[in-house]
Formats: C-alpha cells, sequence, structure tokens
C-alpha cells in the first residue's frame, strides 16, 4: 500500500473518530427511518388487493335494485304535503291582501278632503 | 357509457332514482368489499358486512348531507361502524383465522415465494389482529385500501394530524413487536 493511501486512510479514520458523536446519532435515526420503510413495505405486501366474486356482485346489485326502501315521514316529500304547502302559501298572500286592503282604506277615509257619506 | 358525474350528485339522485346509486354500488363495491375482508378474515363475512352497509346506505341517503363529508367517506363510516358492531358482537376479531389472508398474499408473489416468508406473514397478521381496533382499521385503510392521511382523518373522525401521530406509533409498535418475536424466536 503506498504511502499516500495510508495517509489518506488514517485521515478519514481520523476524521470519523472525530466526529462519531455526530454519526452515531445520525447513524441511529437512519437505522430506525429504514426500519420503518422496512415495516411499511411489508405491510404494504401483507394486504394485496381483494375482488369480490363475479357472483356475488350481480346478485347484491339485483338486490339493491329491487330492494324497497324505507323513507321515514319527515323526509318523503308526498303529493299531498306539497298541496298543503301551496294551500298555506295561498292563504298567506291572500291574508297580506287583505290587510293591506284594510290599511288601504284606513288611510283613504282619514284624508282630511274625505267626506263621509251623510246618513 | 360510463357516468362521470361526481359520487355527491349521483348520492342526491339516488334518493329518487335506483340506476344512479347502481353507479355508486359499482363504483364504490371493491373498496368496502376489500375493507372488510381484511376487517374479518372471511369471505362469508366479507360479503355479508359489504351487503349490509350498501343496504344501510341505501335505506339513509336522505340523511347524507353533500356539504359534509365526502360520499365514500359517509359509505365507509358506515362500513366502519357496522364491522365495529360485528366485532363487538361475536368477540370473533381474537379467533379470526389469518391463513386466508397470508395465501392470498403468497398468490400475489407467485410461487417462487418460501415458506419462511409466509411465516413472517402469518405472525404479523397475527400482530396486527392484536392491536386496538382503530389501529387495525387504520393501517387496512392506509395499507389494504391506499387512502390518503387526509381521507383517513374524515372516515376516523380525526384530525389530519392525529392520524399521522397515530400511524407513525402504530408502525413503531409493530416494528418494536417484530423485533422482540424474532428475538424471543419460535
Amino acid at each position: 500500500m503506498s504511502q499516500w493511501t495510508v495517509a489518506g486512510l488514517v485521515s478519514r479514520v481520523a476524521e470519523r473518530v472525530s466526529t462519531a458523536g455526530e454519526d452515531l446519532a445520525d447513524m441511529v435515526s437512519r437505522r430506525s427511518l429504514v426500519d420503518d420503510l422496512v415495516a411499511v413495505e411489508r405491510l404494504q405486501d401483507l394486504f394485496p388487493p381483494v375482488e369480490p366474486s363475479p357472483d356475488f356482485t350481480e346478485s347484491l346489485h339485483r338486490q339493491l335494485m329491487a330492494a324497497p326502501v324505507f323513507v321515514p315521514a319527515e323526509y318523503s316529500e308526498s303529493p299531498s304535503a306539497t298541496g298543503r304547502r301551496l294551500l298555506y302559501g295561498v292563504a298567506a298572500v291572500g291574508s297580506l291582501a287583505s290587510a293591506a286592503a284594510v290599511v288601504a282604506v284606513i288611510v283613504y277615509r282619514s284624508r282630511p278632503g274625505c267626506q263621509r257619506p251623510a246618513a | 357509457m360510463v357516468n362521470t358525474d361526481p359520487d355527491e350528485v349521483l348520492a342526491l339522485r339516488a334518493r329518487h332514482d335506483r340506476d344512479a346509486f347502481g353507479v355508486l354500488y359499482e363504483r364504490h363495491l371493491r373498496r368496502i368489499y376489500n375493507y372488510m375482508y381484511y376487517r374479518t378474515g372471511s369471505v362469508a363475512d366479507a360479503e355479508d358486512l359489504t351487503a349490509r352497509t350498501f343496504f344501510q346506505a341505501l335505506n339513509n341517503l336522505h340523511r347524507y348531507q353533500v356539504q359534509g363529508v365526502p360520499f365514500s367517506a359517509w359509505l365507509f363510516r358506515i362500513a366502519h361502524n357496522l364491522v365495529a358492531n360485528w366485532h363487538r358482537d361475536t368477540s370473533r376479531h381474537r379467533m379470526t383465522s389469518t391463513d386466508g389472508l397470508v395465501e392470498l398474499a403468497s398468490e400475489a408473489d407467485g410461487p417462487d415465494d418460501s415458506a419462511e416468508v409466509d411465516e413472517e406473514r402469518r405472525e404479523l397478521h397475527a400482530l396486527i389482529r392484536r392491536l386496538p381496533t382503530d389501529r387495525q382499521q387504520l393501517l387496512i385503510l392506509k395499507f389494504a385500501e391506499q387512502m390518503s392521511n387526509e381521507e383517513i382523518a374524515v372516515i376516523m373522525g380525526r384530525s389530519e394530524g392525529a392520524i399521522k401521530a397515530l400511524l407513525h406509533r402504530t408502525i413503531k409498535n409493530l416494528r418494536d413487536e417484530i423485533t422482540r418475536a424474532k428475538r424471543e424466536g419460535p
């Protein structure tokens, strides 16, 4: 081994020794990271995707398409409920119109120039 | 023709239109089945719980709020609740065989895989089955369903940071268990 090579080797070892503390900490955290990655890789291998059988897929699809669905009354929009809402709406508009007419008559009659018909 | 409408639009339409529900079923069946299979370890139970998930979704579509969570997360919540009840009612999670799961992984690898690898997988499945159910669910959503931490957070009702921390703790825990099992030997 040449003198140059030995000197280089000694210098590298010296450098390693002088920074041993940092290196060790680094090595430990790198080791932990590698272990984590190995664990993750193993976990990924552990769960290959599974497919349901075509028979099951078909049969469940058929059942779902044919199943009656129970929807609670408060969520169902029955025609009678819609009709009732329309009726309430018309009644509300009518009441407002009546109230407005009464107010208009009162205002009209209370004008100074407005004469009441003689009895 | 393939329907490209977003899940949320289909979910609203599906309240009155069964075909729209059929599209949702086709989109999500494989993922729900996959999840159920790895949560129960059996084809029969996975089929039963998958069917129940879709029937429950169909009957509760009127409760689904578009502004709330994505449809897939809503469906997975139903699946999670059903499988949690299944575990609670039957206490089968301690007895579930991992043989089917290991065979499945071996088939995926091909015939060159050694018995030693199968044994390792069996041990790993056994270790996972001993974890608390929320950690089992997390691992399955992450590694079987390939979901992001954000999606998992919505399904499990936790923050994304909490999921990240739980995942880190779970992997570390598993790693330690594997090391301990190796040290103790057969």
